[in-house]
């Protein structure tokens, strides 16, 4: 399962690079890719179309393809941001 | 005894005849009932005599809350309209940086508040998304603003810098009027409008003519250090000269164009910035900047700030830059004029959005500037002193940057 985060968005309109994940690569990838299909059997989530919010959009790939989820982070559900947060961990 | 009070369903001479008349618990119930009651009636007596009555009477009700660092909204509410300054400084710039945007839109554009209804106006403070990474942003979630305090590295709270806060009540009046589409180049107008009012905000407030103006938005929240990429002050934005706001090692290069040639086109994503909304903006942002000293009025508010304010309340949800030049020259020679329709067109060319045969230079204006002029159903006030702690001058610059993405990761 392959996994990309970015972000952008804010009042500074700030861009960064994007975080992308093999999680065959990685230690503890199989359950980084259990999260993954965790988020993935969630409601969509609210989106970040508020005017100055900081906003994600999250990539997972697996056998089915790629599926786009954008979000806010502030109402993210909870596996959806412990995911955020371990692929911050693995990009540090 | 009767003390003219009517509120309570037990009136006050029956509580006195059971504080007399019957024992025990039900005599003690009665007299601290009793004694209650004339507290209250005290209470309301000393508020009314100090016209506090209802603390939010008034057109104007401002309440602060406080996140305490998580991201529940609105969270604890610690500072509403008529109440002391708390001992929490952004709570207080949030306070009063709202009352100085509420004041401004009131008495320059007789707006009742974000709605133009009396809607109340909503801050939280101390906002992260996350419990131990401080929030560099501000933002308008569609009912409210919220501030986060910056990681203190880079960005400092971002209720300091009142054309910030101006910024995102803005946003509000926005979404009550033209409910510009929050992506692309409608986008990027919305965010223009929000700079444009919240420069205007800043200005007013420190009675500062197009000259004085740094054209800076938030300037005062990023930390000292922070490299600018011009002889002016570091910022998040310049409106005069987009693209040379910042060009830090942290922060890397402010990718504002100040010219259509340059527009960037990126994808309607989060990632994308929802098409550029935030880095487009610098051409419009200049337009109403050139619009400004083309048209020769003393200050922002003037001419150009009431041209623009009917423009926010045209347009289409769908807007182009072009529906934006076109409008706000056309509003202008409703309200000031022909001369002053070939100004606002004259700024629209330099920054490429309008084109065509027919190319003002500005040294063929003439009949502009001088005395401010009265819009219709715009009347103007000059602004008042507003008790908000003052924001230093700044010098000017001019420079041009080209854009690039920030060095860090997500």
């Amino acid at each position: 399962m392959k996994l990309m985060l970015e972000r952008g968005g804010g009042i500074a309109g700030l861009r960064k690079p994007p975080i992308a994940v093999d999680t065959a690569m990685v230690s503890d990838g199989a359950a980084l890719a259990a999260l993954a299909s965790r988020v993935l059997a969630l409601p969509a989530p609210a989106g970040a179309d508020a005017p100055d919010q900081v906003g994600y959009t999250l990539t997972i790939t697996d056998d089915g393809g790629p599926h786009v989820i954008d979000f806010a982070l502030g109402t993210a559900p909870a596996d959806l941001r412990a995911l955020v947060s371990a692929l911050r961990k693995l990009a540090t | 005894m009767h003390d003219g009070c009517r509120c309570y369903i037990i009136p006050p001479h029956i509580l006195h005849h059971m504080t007399s008349n019957v024992e025990g618990r039900i005599r003690e119930a009665a007299r601290t009932t009793l004694l209650t009651t004339r507290m209250l009636h005290t209470q309301r007596e000393m508020y009314g005599a100090l016209g506090l009555t209802c603390l939010s009477a008034g057109p104007l009700h401002r309440t602060v809350y406080d996140a305490r660092h998580e991201q529940e909204l609105p969270g604890t509410p610690v500072r509403s309209e008529g109440a002391a300054p708390s001992s929490d400084l952004p709570t207080n710039e949030a306070y009063d940086g709202a009352g100085v945007t509420y004041a401004f839109y009131d008495q320059v554009f007789h707006r009742r508040s974000i709605d133009d209804r009396g809607m109340r106006i909503d801050s939280t403070v101390h906002y992260r998304e996350e419990p131990d990474v401080g929030y560099d942003n501000a933002f308008w979630n569609g009912r409210q603003m919220v501030y986060g305090e910056g990681d203190q590295e880079i960005f400092g709270s971002f209720t300091t810098s009142l054309d910030v806060i101006g910024h995102e009540l803005t946003h509000g009046v926005t979404q009550f009027e033209c409910a510009l589409i929050y992506k692309k180049q409608s986008g990027a107008l919305n965010e223009s409008l929000s700079d444009v009012f919240g420069t205007m905000v800043k200005q007013w407030h420190l009675k500062q003519t197009i000259d004085q103006a740094d054209w800076l938005i938030g300037r005062e929240l990023l930390v000292p250090g922070i490299q600018s990429g011009s002889a002016a002050p570091a910022a998040l934005r310049s409106m005069k000269a987009p693209g040379t706001a910042y060009n830090d090692p942290r922060l890397g290069r402010d990718p504002q164009p100040d010219h259509m040639r340059n527009y960037q086109k990126l994808a309607a994503t989060p990632a994308g910035d929802n098409g550029g909304v935030h880095i487009n903006s610098g051409i419009p942002n200049r337009a109403f900047y050139l619009a400004c000293t083309h048209l020769g009025a003393p200050h922002s508010w003037d001419q150009a700030g009431p041209i623009w304010y009917a423009t926010l309340r045209a347009l289409h949800a769908t807007a182009t830059f072009n529906d934006a030049a076109k409008m706000t020259a056309m509003l202008a020679e409703q309200q000031f004029g022909a001369d002053a329709g070939k100004a606002v067109r004259a700024a629209w060319q330099e920054v490429g959005v309008l084109t065509g045969p027919e190319i003002v230079h500005v040294s063929q204006l003439t009949s502009l500037g001088g005395a401010p002029t009265t819009a219709p159903g715009v009347p103007m006030v000059p602004p008042p002193q507003v008790p908000i702690s003052a924001i230093p001058n700044a010098p000017t610059g001019d420079v041009v940057a080209a854009p690039v993405e920030m060095p860090t990761g997500v």
